[in-house]
């Protein structure tokens, strides 16, 4: 902080200001273009959240779970299929998300319940849509897990996720016929954090999973904990702090896998014990576009099917199985 | 192989020979810190940060800081800034490696950046790369563990000052995805705001021994949303630093 003296010439104090002004046209005027152009981005939310912030959101989900408790699911076979879609950024169209219904419920040996880890619409209004997807797999008798995205809760949409998802902070337990049982836990990182709360609720859980003798404890969440390629865009992470809690958290505790989106692309990463799938997105009208098939069983294993056009090559990346 | 440390040793030494043997510009300063912070993981945490400015010559500087906190993490940097005057402020390159002992979590995290800046009276800008790897504290030369290398970041920083660089007080704000104690993947900014304060000479006397005018008050605060590029920010943390730095 001990900064440079020096006084430079005299030209540099009207350059400084021009260069300040400069700076401060060239925001304004893309600030103005974004916000009277841009009806799929929350510019405010750059700057704050209309919607609940964690902790409260992790509040009302709280209220929900206490009087609902937790599902536990029954599984047919001891090695399941789980299937698991995310980024699906419904809008205008539902293709992908269509032949993801339509494959699982044609699937009879696939576990009651699939995965969605966010994103589900791309901006405000398209929950309607994505919903009537979910009423479909419902009305079969097979159950969505959810967790929330940050486009699923920009523009303030949290209580319209809210009042058909009811909590965003949550587990169930999946039991085999040989009475092995699984715990799959929800968290909620649609603004970048756990939050206090959120994650105080999570080290309670962990610890009263680790004396519950579980097979495997699994966590799924919307935002990756790394940053290993240039896949993620212009979108936030955890904090370097939350990043090296959660790390630590999951492994002293036992997970053996987190799930996770938001950066549309595939990878896996191996740290402190515990892995870490990042899942390649659902989105219409991209290249590359994927759900992915979970085998849990003794271990993990699963593959990505694509469900759209790919690059060539792109399904061959080394990364499938254990 | 021997040739090359042969050239390396020799490139060493010149380089040592040239930075002892011409005039450093500017006075050394060493800067002591209290630290006082908050964030949703750590909740509140204190430290102290010690940090060393050491002009090499009259285009090389060297910075080194280390910083203690109460929420066991210990982190130590260190910056080689070769620098240039050009017809309007002052051009510079920053190399700057980091090492952070997560001790509460037990792993490794350091970092390596390479940035070019321009300074001038009132606003001073950075843009480079850096990366970071993460390593475990337990992990065996054979493990199937990885160290965890995040991709090249863009390293930004943007800093107003309300007043010249040469007046004794200042105050300044800005943004970045950095400090010299830590490395923000780059959709994560810090937002700063900061000042300084020259105590004057307590004597006319020129060449007498005036030991108010060697100290600088500095004090900054550092504010870290979360989710900003989700668009849905939020508050995460903050930090406040307070203290002096004694300029020999």
């Amino acid at each position: 902080m001990v900064t440079d003296m020096k006084r430079f010439s005299s030209n540099s104090v009207q350059s400084g200001i021009d260069y300040v002004r400069s700076i401060v046209r060239f925001m304004l005027f893309w600030g103005v273009l974004l916000t009277c152009s841009c009806n799929r981005l929350d510019v405010v939310g750059m700057f704050y959240t209309e919607s609940a912030g964690s902790d409260e959101r992790f509040a009302q989900s709280q209220e929900y779970n206490s009087t609902h408790g937790f599902d536990t699911v029954l599984v047919a076979q001891d090695n399941y299929r789980v299937y698991i879609m995310t980024d699906i950024h419904v809008d205008n169209t539902t293709i992908n998300l269509d032949t993801f219904t339509s494959a699982y419920l044609e699937d009879a040996d696939a576990a009651p319940f699939c995965l969605c880890l966010g994103d589900l619409i791309n901006g405000k209004g398209y929950q309607p849509k994505f919903l009537a997807y979910v009423d479909r797999i419902r009305a079969a008798g097979r159950q969505v897990y959810c967790t929330p995205g940050n486009h699923d809760i920009y523009f303030g949409q949290w209580n319209v996720y809210r009042d058909y998802w009811h909590t965003s902070s949550y587990y169930f337990v999946v039991q085999t016929p040989s009475g092995l049982q699984d715990m799959y836990i929800c968290l909620d990182s649609s603004n970048g954090t756990l939050g206090a709360a959120q994650r105080a609720w999570l080290e309670k859980v962990l610890q009263e999973a680790g004396t519950a003798g579980y097979r495997h404890i699994v966590c799924f969440t919307h935002t990756h904990l790394w940053k290993k390629d240039q896949s993620q865009g212009h979108t936030s992470n955890f904090a370097l702090e939350e990043t090296y809690d959660l790390a630590d958290l999951f492994s002293r505790y036992g997970v053996e896998l987190v799930l996770q989106g938001h950066s549309h692309h595939r990878n896996l990463t191996r740290f402190k014990n515990v892995l870490y799938l990042r899942l390649d997105k659902m989105q219409d009208h991209y290249y590359n576009s994927f759900y992915t098939i979970l085998t849990a069983g003794t271990d993990f294993s699963w593959q990505y099917v694509a469900v759209g056009p790919q690059h060539e090559g792109y399904n061959e990346v080394k990364i499938e199985g254990r | 192989m021997v040739r090359l440390k042969r050239y390396i040793a020799l490139a060493t030494t010149f380089v040592v020979a040239f930075v002892l043997t011409t005039r450093a510009a500017r006075p050394y300063s060493l800067s002591v810190l209290g630290t006082y912070g908050y964030n949703t993981t750590w909740q509140h945490f204190g430290g102290g940060e010690l940090k060393a400015y050491m002009p090499l010559n009259a285009n090389v500087e060297l910075e080194a800081a280390f910083e203690g906190l109460s929420s066991n993490v210990y982190t130590a940097s260190a910056t080689l800034r070769p620098k240039f005057a050009v017809p309007v402020g002052e051009m510079f390159v920053d190399a700057s490696v980091l090492y952070k002992a997560v001790q509460r979590n037990r792993m490794h995290n350091a970092a390596g950046a390479l940035s070019l800046g321009y300074r001038m009276d009132y606003v001073s800008l950075q843009v480079g790369c850096f990366t970071q790897m993460w390593a475990d504290y337990g992990r065996m030369w054979n493990s199937e563990e990885e160290y965890v290398i995040d991709a090249l970041n863009v390293l930004y920083r943007l800093s107003v000052n309300v007043r010249p660089l040469c007046e004794r007080w200042n105050i300044y704000f800005g943004v970045s995805d950095y400090t010299e104690l830590e490395y923000e993947r780059m959709w994560q900014p810090i937002f700063f705001l900061g000042a300084y304060y020259d105590f004057p000479p307590s004597s006319n006397f020129e060449y007498e021994y005036n030991a108010a005018s060697h100290f600088r008050l500095l004090a900054e605060v550092l504010c870290k949303p979360t989710g900003m590029f989700h668009l849905n920010a939020s508050f995460y943390g903050a930090k406040v630093k307070v203290g002096f730095a004694y300029k020999f």
